[in-house]
């Protein structure tokens, strides 16, 4: 919880820190499954671009 | 034209003839509009702002051009709601918050701009989930947004007030933004069509962001012919929008006759029909088989990145949301509603690689599509999994799959987000026993907004169900939570 506090910066009470806590680590989770292999093999768009083209 | 409401339902397409020939005046339109506007909103609250003095005077302006032979095209003198995150001169944007509250631009957001210059008379500010980040328009600052077909349901957002307002007749249209849903869900939920857009094709100059990579700009309105219109006026580059397609503008109207005979649709295998509500999965089957009866053919095609799509979009949305909200979260926390606050304080314990890998993500889902678009000319889903929930239960489990109605809104709009694609939704149904309406969603590959809309056009033909109407305030609800 003390990470969290850290991070967000501001005063957090205990059911704020933990909600936070909570709702990233079900995050962090689902993108831990996202699939390895495919991501190993593509680069990020880090600019949007719109496609497919049709 | 005695009944200002069937005045008020008139469609842009019919009624933009009328004005053209001076058989409806503007002033006449506009007053209608605003006397609606006086009646029905203390019940629905889509307006922040209600800009009568100023509508009017537009109004009047528009009937002296017409008047003098100078017709700018089929919005001149028409009333449009504006969505309160794109800017008009001297009027406050609010972004649905307490922080913007007194946030006057100088100048038009461009889509603002451009209907001006297309003679559009701008009625109103409308309401939304704050900061635009949450599907329900429950707004603690500027109070809860009711859907017109049940007035103890949300209408969806974040640009409920929007398609609340274009489902009461309040407005001929609306602009909204969708950064996830924002457009399609409230459109599926109010019984209206929503379009957004590709991502460049309409500018957001002027616009307040939510996150930058996933903001869309886009119009709702009572027909696909009318999104159509609409979108011909806001539609192009914007060197104020660093986003901008340089694409060529379409005549969009010009497809919307042509049918869907010998055109082959995609149905996805995966993902979009594992979480959804029967009657949204009883109406959805029912518009295909109407495609199909129309001379579609519909197949198969595979998506099996997309399963990924909700999370992805969360990451990149909560992140970038984090970035530019990072002043006011450490100084103003308190002037945040709760849930938008969690969401965005959120972003900032997302790691770098979480935002790249969701960026990953994002590509390999582009080239899923890529694929399908192959062997398919539109994919199509349900818009939303569910029908309007009740108001004050979208957090906690219920409904006939019981789930948080908030944890499941954008899973099958969002990945149109991810990818930039047009999509739009149209209505295909009331549900049974509540009567509530729900959309069919309509994808299309980047910058093919004439074939969506052409789908669109070929489904609202054949059926009844845009013309439907709500009897606002005549009904109660029979909630099931």
């Amino acid at each position: 919880m003390d990470e969290v506090r850290q991070i967000v910066g501001v005063e957090l009470s205990d059911a704020e820190a933990e909600a936070l806590a909570a709702w990233y680590a079900t995050l962090a989770r689902s993108v831990a499954a996202f699939p390895a292999e495919d991501l190993k093999r593509t680069e990020p768009p880090l600019r949007s671009v719109p496609g497919p083209l049709g | 034209m005695t009944d200002t409401a069937d005045l008020c339902y008139l469609q842009i397409r019919e009624v933009g003839p009328l004005l053209r020939d001076r058989k409806a005046s503007p002033v006449e339109l506009t007053d209608a509009y605003l006397a609606r506007i006086a009646r029905l909103d203390p019940q629905l609250n889509t307006s922040i702002r209600v800009l009568a003095d100023q509508a009017r005077a537009a109004a009047r302006t528009a009937e002296q051009e017409i008047g003098r032979g100078v017709w700018r095209g089929p919005l001149h003198g028409v009333p449009i709601g504006i969505k309160d995150l794109f800017d008009v001169a001297g009027v406050p944007t609010t972004m649905g918050s307490k922080i913007l509250r007194d946030n006057v631009p100088a100048h038009d957001a461009t889509v603002v701009e451009r209907l001006k210059s297309a003679g559009a008379v701008i009625v109103s500010k409308q309401n939304l989930h704050e900061f635009a980040f949450g599907i329900t328009s429950e707004n603690p600052h500027y109070g809860v947004v009711r859907n017109p077909w049940n007035l103890e349901r949300v209408p969806g957002g974040s640009s409920g007030g929007t398609a609340a307002a274009v489902a009461a007749g309040l407005c001929a249209a609306g602009i909204g933004s969708d950064t996830g849903a924002s457009i399609r869900a409230p459109a599926s939920f109010c019984g209206a069509v929503g379009l957004k857009p590709t991502y460049g094709r309409v500018s957001r100059a002027g616009a307040l962001p939510l996150a930058w990579s996933l903001d869309h700009a886009g119009p709702l309105a009572r027909s696909v012919a009318d999104c159509a219109l609409v979108l011909q006026a806001i539609a192009g580059p914007d060197p104020g929008d660093p986003g901008s397609s340089a694409e060529p503008v379409p005549d969009f109207a010009a497809e919307l006759d042509r049918g869907v005979a010998g055109m082959r649709l995609g149905v996805p295998r995966e993902y979009f029909f594992d979480i959804v509500e029967p009657e949204v999965k009883r109406l959805f089957d029912a518009a295909v088989a109407t495609l199909e009866g129309l001379g579609a053919e519909v197949v198969e095609v595979s998506l099996p990145h997309v399963e990924h799509a909700q999370v992805a979009g969360n990451v990149i949305m909560s992140s970038e949301a984090a970035a530019w909200h990072a002043t006011w979260l450490r100084e103003r926390p308190a002037d945040y509603g709760p849930d938008v606050l969690q969401r965005i304080r959120g972003g900032l314990l997302l790691h770098a690689t979480e935002y790249l890998h969701s960026q990953q993500l994002r590509a390999l889902i582009q080239e899923d599509f890529r694929a399908a678009f192959e062997r398919v000319q539109v994919v199509l889903s349900p818009t939303v999994p569910l029908v309007a929930p009740p108001i004050g239960h979208t957090l906690e489990p219920g409904g006939p799959l019981n789930v948080a109605p908030r944890s499941i809104a954008n899973r099958t709009t969002v990945p149109c987000n991810l990818t930039g694609m047009p999509a739009i939704s149209v209505p295909c149904g009331l549900s049974q026993p509540e009567r509530l309406p729900v959309g069919l969603q309509i994808m299309g590959s980047a910058f093919a907004e004439s074939i969506v809309l052409r789908v669109a056009a070929a489904y609202e033909a054949a059926t009844e169900w845009h013309g439907q109407r709500p009897e606002i305030g005549s009904q109660r609800s029979e909630i099931r939570y």
